[in-house]
C-alpha cells in the first residue's frame, strides 16, 4: 500500500463508469489526507464530471484516528448523498447535482473510497469570469446562485458555506450553487449542527465568528446564508467580501480570534464597521442601481442576524429570511444596469 | 485676580475621547480568555486557494484570498497577495484601500478639524444610519465642545438607548452629565449599566461617580479577581484606583497606599493622571512609583510642569490637553493662567473664551477672561464680561470675584473703589483663614497699586512680600514673581491720592 491514502490517489484509475483524469489543482499538493479529494473525471461516451472522494483513512490518521472520526465521516457522505437527491428530486436546476455515487473498491486496500459524481461546470468558478465580466452579467450570476440557495432555503436546506469558489458557471451565463458538503436540513440534522461554524470561516457570518448562536434555526442558519450571500454580492459587484470590508474599519484587537467579549458587547462597533462599509460601497457602484444595490447589501449583511433580510414592517409580505424579494431585485437591477 | 483651577478632591472620572481617537487606546480592549480555533476545514481551503493562485494568479482570485485571509488574522498570506492586488490596473478602488490597510500604508483618516463641520458629517450620516450608537455620541462630543448641551443631551441619550451598556458610550456619557452638573443623570446612566453586566471599566465610573453624589456602591470586596495577571491589572487599574480613593477619602491611608500601589503597576490612562495629583496632595513619598507613567497622561504632564514651575512647559502640555479634551474646564483654566503668567493677556483671553464654549458659565473661567482683558486695559469689554457672571457664593470664588471687580475700578480709574474691593476680597479670605488666598489677594492689590502709580504701592507691596514670605505655594510664589517683577516701577514718580484718608486698609503683617 502507497504512503498517500487511495483517495488521494485515483489519478488513470477507472471509478465506477468514469476515468479519472485529473486531480483538480488547487488538492494536487495535498497528500496529507484530508476529508476528502476532488478530480476531473470522463466516461466513455466522453462526457466529463467532477468526482469527490471521501478519505475514510482520514479518520485513522496520527492525531485523528478514532471510531468517532470515522462514523463522522460516513455519515457526512450519506447526508450529502441524500440531500443530493433530494435537490435532484425536487429538481432544484440552480443546485449543482451529484449524477452518480458509490464506493471504489481497489484490491489490497482495507478502506473502500465512497465517492460522489458532479455536473461538470465548463465554466469553471466565478473568479474565473469576474476579470472579463460587466456588472450585468455579475448580477445576473449572482441572481443565478441566489435562485439556488432559495430553491435549497423552500426545502429547508441551508447551505453554510456560500463563497465564491462554490458559484459555478455553466455555458457562460448560468450560475449554479455547488458544494453541499457543509449544509444541513431543519429536521433532519447534520453532523454540523454540532459544530460552531459548519463552512469556511474566512466567509462566516460575523455573529457566528463572534460565538453568538442563535437558538432560533432559521435565524442561525438561513441568516448565515444571508450573510455570506451578502458578502459574495460585494465581492461580485466591488472586488471585495463584505466580512474583509468591515474588518478594515474596526482595530485588531475588536476582531473576533482577539475580542474576548460578547457579540452583545461587540454590536457597537461591528455595528459602527458595517455602516462604514457601505458608505465605501457606494463609491464603488454605479449611481443607476447605487441606492437599490446597498440596500440589498444592507439587508443581507446586517450584522445582527435578527435584524438581517427582510425588513419586518407591517404590510411586508415577505418573511425575514425569504430571498423571493431579492431575487426579484436582482433581476431587475441586472437587467436595467444592461 | 486669577483662580487656580485645581482639584479639592480628585476623583477617577474618564476621559471624553472622539472614537476615532479612543479606539487607539487601549481602553476599548476586552481580552480574550480562549483562543478561537481555525478549523482544519478552513485551513484546508485558505492551502488550497493560495496553491491555486500561486499556480495561476489573477486580480480576483488574489482579491478573494487577500480578504478571506485578513477575516482569519493570515497575516503573511495576506500580505503578500495584497502585494499583488496593490499592482493590479483592474480591481475597484475599496479592494485597494484594503492591500493599503494590510500592507499598513493607509493614510491616517484625519477628521474634520472644525467641530461644526464635524457635526455637519455626523448629521448626513446618521440621517443614513441612525443606529450607530458611536456617531451619536461622537456628534454629542462636538455640541458639548461648542456649548450646545441641549443638542448634546439629546444625542447621548439616543447613543444610550442604543448601547446602554457599552463601556465608550456608558463613560463618555457619564462625563457628559457630570460636566453638565446632571449628576443623578450620570448615576441612573452608569448604574443601569452596571446592573446590565459586569465590566470593571464600568464598575469604577460607578465607584467616582457614586462618591460625587453621595451614593454606596455595595459588594465591593471581590470585584477585582485573585490572581490577577500584571497585563490583565491594565482592565482593573481604575477600579482599583476609585477603590483606594474611597479608602484615602475615608481615612484609610494605608490600604488606599496598598490599592495605589497595585493600580500603578500597569495603570491606565486615567489612572496615571489621578496619580500624580494622589503624589502631589497625599503621598509624595510614592513618586516613584507613579512619576515613570506622568509622560502618558498629558493632564498630569501639565500639572506636574506647573507644580515644578516650569511655565512655558505647562503651557504647552495645558494647550494639548485643551485640544485632546476640549470641554475640560480645568485645561482651558490653566492654560488662562499660565498664559497670564507669562504676560501673555492675549493669549490667556483666546483659552478662557474656547473654553468657555464648552462651559459658558464656569466662573473660573469668565474670571479669567475679565483678569486677561483688564491687563490689557480693555476695562470696557472686561466690564461686559463681568456683568455675565453671577456672583459665586462659594465663599473662595467670591473672593476671587470681589479682587477682579477690583481690579476692574482701578483700570476705570476709580482708585479708591477698587481698593476698597480689594480689601473686602482680602478680609474675606482672611475669615476663611486661607493663607494662600489671603497673599494673592494681597499681592494682586500690591501689583495693582504698583501698575496704578499710587503713592501708597511701596506700602501694600511690603506688606504683601513679608506676608506671603513663608508660604511656597506654587500659586503664592508665582505671583510673589510677578510682584517682584514690579518692583522697579515703584520708584516712579507718584500722583497725588486723592481719597487717601479713606483708604487705610487693615494690613495682615500675620505671616
Amino acid at each position: 500500500m502507497n504512503g498517500k491514502p487511495l483517495a488521494s490517489r485515483l489519478e488513470g484509475k477507472r471509478v465506477g463508469q468514469w476515468n479519472v483524469i485529473k486531480r483538480k489543482p488547487k488538492d494536487a499538493a495535498d497528500s496529507s489526507g484530508h476529508f476528502s479529494s476532488c478530480y476531473f473525471v470522463e466516461n466513455d461516451k466522453g462526457e466529463k464530471a467532477f468526482l469527490k472522494a471521501y478519505n475514510y483513512l482520514y479518520a485513522f490518521g496520527g492525531k485523528t484516528g478514532s471510531a468517532d472520526t470515522l462514523k463522522f465521516m460516513t455519515e457526512n457522505f450519506t447526508y450529502e448523498r441524500d440531500l443530493l437527491t433530494l435537490c435532484g428530486n425536487s429538481k432544484m436546476r440552480r443546485v449543482v447535482m451529484a449524477i452518480d455515487s458509490g464506493e471504489y473498491v481497489e484490491a489490497g486496500e482495507v478502506i473502500t473510497v465512497p465517492y460522489l459524481i458532479f455536473e461538470h461546470a465548463d465554466g469553471g468558478n466565478l473568479t474565473n469570469f469576474l476579470p472579463i465580466s460587466d456588472l450585468s452579467w455579475k448580477l445576473h450570476s449572482f441572481h443565478g446562485a441566489l435562485l439556488g440557495v432559495s430553491q435549497l432555503h423552500k426545502a429547508k436546506v441551508a447551505h453554510q458555506d456560500i463563497k465564491p469558489s462554490n458559484i459555478l458557471i455553466f455555458g457562460k451565463t448560468v450560475a449554479k450553487i455547488s458544494d453541499l458538503g457543509s449544509a444541513t436540513q431543519f429536521g433532519h440534522a447534520s453532523n454540523w449542527e454540532q459544530i460552531d461554524i459548519a463552512g469556511d470561516q474566512r466567509y462566516a457570518p460575523v455573529e457566528l465568528l463572534y460565538k453568538y448562536f442563535s437558538p432560533n434555526w432559521e435565524t442561525r442558519r438561513f441568516g448565515a446564508d444571508l450573510f455570506m450571500l451578502g458578502g459574495l454580492l460585494t465581492y461580485m459587484v466591488a472586488d471585495i467580501n463584505f466580512l474583509s470590508l468591515m474588518y478594515q474599519k474596526i482595530e485588531p484587537y475588536q476582531r473576533h480570534n482577539v475580542f474576548g467579549g460578547t457579540f452583545n458587547e461587540a454590536m457597537p462597533f461591528l455595528m459602527n464597521a458595517y455602516h462604514l462599509s457601505l458608505v465605501d460601497l457606494r463609491k464603488a457602484i454605479p449611481e443607476k442601481i447605487r441606492d437599490d444595490l446597498i440596500q440589498i447589501i444592507a439587508e443581507l449583511s446586517h450584522p445582527d442576524p435578527d435584524k438581517r433580510g427582510n425588513p419586518q414592517r407591517l404590510g411586508n409580505p415577505h418573511s425575514q429570511f425569504s430571498l423571493q424579494r431579492f431575487v426579484s431585485v436582482i433581476d431587475r437591477l441586472s437587467k436595467k444596469i444592461k | 485676580m486669577i483662580l487656580l483651577a485645581d482639584y479639592e478632591k480628585k476623583l477617577v472620572i474618564p476621559r471624553w475621547l472622539n472614537y476615532a481617537k479612543a479606539v487607539k487606546t487601549r481602553e476599548l480592549s476586552c481580552p480574550t480568555a480562549s483562543r478561537f480555533i481555525l478549523s482544519e476545514f478552513t485551513k484546508k481551503h485558505l492551502a488550497a486557494d493560495y496553491l491555486e493562485f500561486k499556480d495561476s494568479p489573477t486580480p480576483h482570485k488574489a482579491a478573494d484570498l487577500m480578504g478571506a485571509a485578513f477575516v482569519i488574522g493570515n497575516e503573511s498570506i495576506a500580505k503578500e497577495v495584497a502585494q499583488y492586488v496593490k499592482r493590479s490596473a483592474v480591481l475597484q478602488k475599496p479592494v485597494l484601500e484594503l492591500a493599503n490597510h494590510i500592507l499598513g500604508e493607509t493614510p491616517k483618516a484625519e477628521l474634520a478639524f472644525d467641530v461644526h463641520a464635524r457635526i455637519a458629517q455626523s448629521k448626513k450620516f446618521l440621517a443614513e444610519y441612525p443606529n450607530n450608537a458611536l456617531v451619536w455620541i461622537d456628534r454629542a462630543r462636538c455640541y458639548t465642545i461648542v456649548g450646545q448641551a441641549e443638542k448634546a443631551e439629546y444625542c447621548v441619550r439616543i447613543a444610550l438607548k442604543l448601547a446602554p451598556s457599552d463601556r465608550f458610550i456608558v463613560r463618555s456619557a457619564v462625563r457628559f452629565f457630570l460636566h453638565s452638573d446632571k449628576l443623578d443623570q450620570a448615576w441612573d446612566c452608569v448604574k443601569h449599566a452596571s446592573a446590565i453586566r459586569f465590566d470593571p471599566w464600568i464598575k469604577a465610573t460607578e465607584i467616582s461617580t457614586a462618591e460625587v453624589v453621595k451614593k454606596s456602591v455595595k459588594k465591593l470586596k471581590g470585584l477585582v479577581p485573585l490572581g490577577t495577571t500584571p497585563a490583565n491589572i491594565y482592565h482593573f487599574s481604575e477600579l482599583i484606583e476609585s477603590y483606594g480613593m474611597l479608602e484615602l477619602i475615608n481615612g484609610n491611608d494605608n490600604r488606599a497606599k496598598k490599592y495605589f500601589k497595585l493600580a500603578w503597576s500597569n495603570p491606565s490612562h486615567n489612572v496615571v493622571t489621578h496619580s500624580e495629583w494622589i503624589v502631589r496632595e497625599h503621598f509624595p513619598a510614592m513618586a516613584e512609583k507613579a512619576e515613570g507613567n506622568f509622560g502618558e497622561s498629558i493632564e498630569a504632564t501639565a500639572w506636574q510642569n506647573y507644580y515644578r514651575f516650569k511655565i512655558d512647559d505647562a503651557l504647552s502640555a495645558a494647550n494639548e490637553w485643551a485640544l485632546e479634551e476640549p470641554y475640560a474646564k480645568n485645561a482651558f483654566g490653566l492654560g488662562s493662567i499660565l498664559a497670564c503668567q507669562k504676560h501673555n493677556y492675549d493669549q490667556g483671553v483666546k483659552i478662557a473664551k474656547e473654553g468657555l464654549k464648552a462651559t459658558p458659565n464656569d466662573f473660573g473661567l469668565q474670571n479669567n477672561l475679565c483678569f486677561g482683558l483688564l491687563k490689557m486695559n480693555m476695562a470696557a469689554e472686561a466690564e461686559i464680561e463681568l456683568l455675565k457672571i453671577i456672583a459665586p457664593t462659594d465663599p473662595v470664588s467670591h473672593v476671587i470675584y470681589s479682587a477682579t471687580k477690583g481690579l476692574l475700578e482701578f483700570k476705570k480709574g476709580n482708585i479708591a473703589r477698587g481698593r476698597s474691593l480689594y480689601l473686602e476680597a482680602i478680609g474675606e479670605a482672611e475669615e476663611l483663614g486661607d493663607r494662600r488666598l489671603l497673599a494673592n489677594a494681597f499681592m494682586n492689590l500690591a501689583i495693582t497699586e504698583i501698575e496704578s502709580n499710587t503713592a501708597e504701592a511701596k506700602e501694600y507691596t511690603n506688606a504683601a512680600l513679608k506676608l506671603s514670605e513663608k508660604l511656597d505655594d506654587v500659586s503664592v510664589v508665582l505671583t510673589r514673581q510677578l510682584l517682584n517683577e514690579r518692583l522697579p516701577d515703584l520708584n516712579k514718580k507718584k500722583d497725588p491720592l486723592p481719597f487717601s484718608k479713606f483708604h487705610n486698609p487693615k494690613l495682615l503683617p500675620r505671616p
